[in-house]
């Protein structure tokens, strides 16, 4: 076997591809050929350091395969059923589930801090950054005050905020508990004013004994999907967006994000769909001009009038009382 | 077989049936399935893009883009060739486009080889293998994509032919090629240590 033929082999008989008749040719001449020995050498060397190389290569983690499966089942969603299932669920009858949830409420306690400026308004905002745009804030349910208090007792539990605002969007429903219990937070001497907004009767009715089950499904046999929560990482933009260019009307208060599925074309649309027509939504029994003709009426006066003219029993504390 | 100067980087191959079953699972949008699938591959698909592209940023990405592609043609793979050898197909060519994105090459069926360079950071690789890494990235993108699937991968001839669809004796020619032209820069490597 000359030089050129083992240059020729030299790979194969390294990886021990050859008969054992030529591999045996091979070594034979390796051990007379000082240059073709070197080449050998050089091969091994070469080997040796791509192993090197790849053995420093950094170790990847499960990320690379997730975020690609994230993408393509994001791109497959509307092939699957299973997540298509989702846009069963309208907005109307999402409106419905906040309404159920405020029903499964028992009580409920707000305290009104009064600072006493010419205008009283009051508003929730979420911890967002923006500056109190009222002298009047609802703090979060059953944390104690301090100073002047103005309490509103209500026939609920300590709820949430997005609860707050669903009964005070829905005081016929809330109404079904009594009317002595039916909640305004009507403050000041200016009538209601007539005809100025009224929420579409669709939007307020439910139809007296249906179930959650047929609300959802349609028909009670049909199970729930499974929901698969998008990532506060894909909502996050989105749901900044979509608010800013939605300024709700009413801007005291806070409209909670429709959570869908994923962050699909068509489940943006409908949740910006969905929040733009709660942004939309002007209720004048929310917020009062108050002037100062009424800044200089004692507190328990104030009380006594918004008892009378909504039937909410409203106190004052005997320190802020006069 | 494996060769005696190769490393797998791969940590193992899954069985046929096990794959077909994670597959099938995975079509219909089992997303465990489908991790399950892909992490046994990952890493040996990021080093493999890592020695095409020669930087580790740009091989993650390729090897998510690899990924990606794999799950939308899913539904096509037939169980014809392993799912390790159909995977790195579509790795290779998402490489070569990578590069074609950012450099003029071309796809793996087309065109002829110019070696081009890449830059490695130094904070990410020792100088040696820096160096190594240059010299890979030397190569015409083909012969390294070979050399890389024989060498880091441990494949066969016959897989690598599979899987570029070349004939196995071109393969074997080619990958002959490759070796030399990276001793042939070992030389000069060392020709320019011994200098300094």
């Amino acid at each position: 076997m000359n030089c050129r033929r083992v240059e020729q082999v030299l790979s194969d008989h390294l990886e021990g591809l050859l008969s054992p008749r030529e591999s045996g040719a091979v070594a034979a001449h390796l051990r007379e050929c000082p240059a073709c020995h070197r080449l050998r050498e050089e091969y091994r060397s070469l080997f040796a350091r791509m192993r090197d190389l790849a053995e420093q290569l950094p170790v990847p983690g499960p990320e690379i395969e997730r975020r690609s499966i994230e993408r393509w089942l994001v791109d497959q969603e509307p092939a699957h059923e299973t997540w298509r299932s989702q846009f069963r669920i309208s907005p109307a009858t999402a409106r419905h589930m906040r309404e159920r949830h405020l029903h499964a409420a028992a009580a409920a306690t707000l305290a009104l801090a009064v600072l006493g400026l010419t205008q009283v308004r009051w508003q929730h905002r979420r911890a967002s950054g923006q500056p109190p745009l009222s002298s009047v804030q609802r703090p979060h349910s059953g944390r104690p005050l301090t100073g002047p208090t103005l309490a509103l007792k209500l026939p609920l539990p300590p709820s949430d905020p997005q609860s707050v605002v669903s009964l005070l969007r829905a005081p016929d429903r809330a109404g079904e508990h009594g009317s002595s219990a039916r909640p305004s937070l009507a403050v000041g001497a200016e009538e209601r004013a007539p005809g100025k907004r009224s929420l579409p009767s669709g939007q307020r009715s439910r139809q007296p004994g249906a179930d959650d089950l047929h609300v959802l499904n349609g028909t009670p046999a049909v199970p729930l999907p499974p929901w698969r929560a998008g990532s506060p990482e894909e909502w996050g933009p989105i749901e900044t967006r979509v608010r800013g260019a939605a300024p709700v009307r009413d801007d005291f208060v806070y409209i909670p994000f429709p959570r869908v599925v994923t962050p699909a074309d068509s489940q943006i649309a409908a949740a910006a769909e969905s929040y733009e027509r709660e942004a939309a939504v002007v209720d004048t029994r929310l917020a009062r001009e108050v002037t100062l003709a009424i800044k200089a009426t004692a507190l328990g006066d104030v009380c006594e009038h918004v008892r009378a003219d909504t039937g909410i029993r409203l106190e004052a504390g005997s320190s802020v009382a006069d | 077989v494996r060769s005696q100067g190769s490393v797998a980087v791969g940590e193992f191959q899954s069985e046929p049936a096990a794959e077909l079953a994670l597959i099938q699972a995975g079509k219909a949008g089992d997303r465990a399935a489908l991790e399950q699938l892909l992490a046994p591959h990952r890493r040996a698909v990021v080093a493999f893009c890592q020695g095409m592209l020669g930087c580790v940023e740009d091989a993650e990405d390729a090897a998510q883009e690899t990924f990606l592609r794999a799950l939308r043609g899913l539904s096509r793979f037939r169980g014809e060739a392993t799912f390790r050898t159909w995977l790195f197909r579509i790795a290779i060519n998402v490489c070569l486009q990578w590069r074609a994105a950012h450099h003029s090459t071309d796809r793996w069926d087309e065109g002829r080889d110019s070696p081009v360079s890449v830059a490695v950071s130094p904070e990410v690789i020792a100088l040696r293998h820096l160096r190594l890494m240059e010299a890979l990235s030397s190569l015409p993108p083909r012969l390294r994509a070979l050399l890389l699937l024989k060498e880091w991968e441990g494949w066969s001839v016959a897989e690598i032919a599979l899987a570029v669809r070349w004939n196995p004796i071109r393969v074997k020619n080619e990958l002959a090629r490759a070796r030399r032209l990276l001793l042939e820069w070992q030389r000069r490597d060392a020709g320019e240590g011994e200098e300094r």
